[in-house]
C-alpha cells in the first residue's frame, strides 16, 4: 500500500508551494516535476497538457471514480483561471486528511480477515498433507498387503 | 596448487577493501563499521580456505559467493540510511526552526547542527548539504530518493525571507507522511511476523515428517505440500501489498 493518499500527497506538495510565495500555474509545475509518479499524478499530467492547449478537461475529469480527486481538479479549474485557491485547498486537506485515515483504518481492520484467506485456503491443507499424507499412505499400503 | 588458492585469496581480500572503501567514502558506513567488517570477510574467507582445503574450485565458488554477497551491501546500506533519514529528518529540521526562531540564520543553524555529528547518517546529511545546498552544484538530483530533503533546504537557503516558512511547512508535510507511513507499517508488520512464524513452523515440520518417513515414497505429497505452502505465502504477500487508494 502507497504510503499517502495520491490526492492528498498533491494538495499538501501543492500547499507547500503555494505557502512559499508561487502561483498556481508554477506550484503545479513545480509539483509535477518533482512528485513520484503515480494513477493520479497521470491524471493531473494529461488534466495539464489538455489546459495548456485550450482543450476540454470535462471528459477526463468524469471518469475519476472518487470524488475527493474529482473535487481537486475542479478546485485546480478554478485556480488555472487565475483564482485564489490556497483557502480551498486547506480546507480540502481536512477532509481529504480524515477520509484517508478511515479508509486506512478499515484496511488495518479487516486485514486480519483477509490474512485469513490464504492461510485457511493453501496453508492449512499443506500442514495437513504433510502431516496426515505419509502416515495415511503407509496405512493404506499396509491395509492392501494384508 | 597454493600460489592459485593466495591469489584468488588476495583478490577477494582487495576486492572486499575496495568495497567497503567505496562505503566509506560515500558516508554510508562508519569507520569503525567498516573495520569490523573488513575483520569478518577476512575471517570468512580464511575459514574458506581452512574448510576447502585448498582446493582451488571449491575456493573460488566460496570467494566468488561472498564477493556477490558484498556487491548488494551498497544497496543495503543505502537502504538503512534511507529509513534512518525519514525518521530523524523531521528531528533535525525542528533543530534548525528553533535556531532560526531564536535569531540565527538558515546556513548557522545548519552549521552548528551538523558541525559535531558523530553518526554515519549525520555526516552523509552533512557532506549532502554542502556540496547541493551551500555549494548548489548544477547537477539534477530530483531522480534521487533524497532530492525531496535537499531540494526544500536547497529552496530555503536561495530565499532566506522565507526559509522559516518554508521548513515549518515541510515539518507539517512531513509529520502527516510519517503519520500515515507508522499506520500502515504497523499493520503489515504484523502479517509479516505471522508469515514469518507460519514459514519456521513449516519448515520444522518438514524436516520432522523427512526424518521420521523415506522422502523417496512420498516425494510427490511433499511436493505438493511444498508448493501449496509457497503458493499460499505468495497470496498473504500479495493481499498485503496490492491495496491501492480510493479516494
Amino acid at each position: 500500500m502507497e504510503n499517502l493518499a495520491p490526492p492528498l500527497s498533491v494538495v499538501l506538495q501543492l500547499q507547500l508551494e503555494m505557502e512559499n510565495g508561487h502561483s498556481f500555474r508554477e506550484s503545479l509545475r513545480q509539483m509535477l516535476r518533482s512528485h513520484d509518479e503515480n494513477d493520479f499524478m497521470k491524471t493531473i499530467r494529461e488534466w495539464s497538457v489538455r489546459k495548456s492547449h485550450n482543450q476540454s478537461t470535462d471528459v477526463l475529469v468524469k471518469s475519476l471514480t472518487s470524488p475527493y480527486r474529482r473535487t481537486l481538479l475542479d478546485l485546480f479549474e478554478r485556480g488555472w483561471d487565475g483564482e485564489p485557491i490556497l483557502e480551498p485547498l486547506q480546507s480540502m486537506e481536512e477532509e481529504i486528511r480524515v477520509a484517508a485515515q478511515a479508509e486506512l483504518d478499515q484496511f488495518i481492520a479487516t486485514l486480519p480477515f483477509r490474512a485469513m484467506i490464504p492461510l485457511l485456503l493453501l496453508q492449512f491443507p499443506a500442514y495437513m498433507l504433510l502431516l496426515l499424507g505419509p502416515i495415511l499412505s503407509d496405512l493404506s499400503r499396509q491395509l492392501g498387503s494384508m | 596448487m597454493y600460489w592459485i588458492v593466495s591469489l584468488q585469496l588476495m583478490f577477494g581480500l582487495l576486492f572486499a577493501l575496495r568495497t567497503l572503501i567505496q562505503l566509506h567514502e560515500k558516508n554510508l558506513i562508519s569507520e569503525v563499521g567498516y573495520k569490523k567488517l573488513y575483520l569478518s570477510v577476512v575471517a570468512i574467507f580464511f575459514c574458506v580456505t581452512d574448510v576447502t582445503k585448498f582446493d582451488p574450485v571449491l575456493q573460488m565458488c566460496a570467494i566468488g559467493v561472498t564477493c556477490a554477497a558484498l556487491l548488494s551491501l551498497p544497496f543495503l546500506f543505502e537502504l538503512r540510511l534511507k529509513m534512518r533519514i525519514q525518521s530523524e529528518f523531521p528531528g533535525f529540521i525542528s533543530k534548525i526552526i528553533l535556531e532560526m526562531k531564536a535569531g540565527f540564520s538558515f546556513r548557522s543553524s545548519i552549521d552548528k547542527h551538523l558541525s559535531i555529528s558523530s553518526e554515519v547518517w549525520e555526516k552523509w546529511l552533512r557532506s549532502m548539504i554542502e556540496t547541493r545546498v551551500f555549494l548548489r552544484t548544477t547537477e539534477d538530483f530530483s531522480v534521487h530518493w533524497w532530492s525531496i530533503y535537499l531540494q526544500e533546504l536547497q529552496a530555503a537557503e536561495e530565499n532566506p525571507h522565507l526559509a522559516l516558512t518554508r521548513l515549518e511547512n515541510f515539518r507539517q508535510k512531513m509529520k502527516v507522511l510519517s503519520d500515515f507511513r507508522r499506520k500502515s507499517g504497523q499493520a503489515l508488520a504484523q502479517a509479516r511476523i505471522q508469515m514469518v512464524v507460519m514459514t519456521f513452523l513449516y519448515l520444522a515440520l518438514l524436516v520432522l515428517m523427512m526424518t521420521q518417513f523415506q522422502i523417496g515414497s512420498h516425494r510427490r505429497l511433499i511436493l505438493a505440500s511444498f508448493t501449496l505452502f509457497v503458493c499460499g505465502q505468495l497470496l498473504f504477500w500479495w493481499l498485503g501489498r496490492k491495496r491501492k487508494w480510493k479516494i
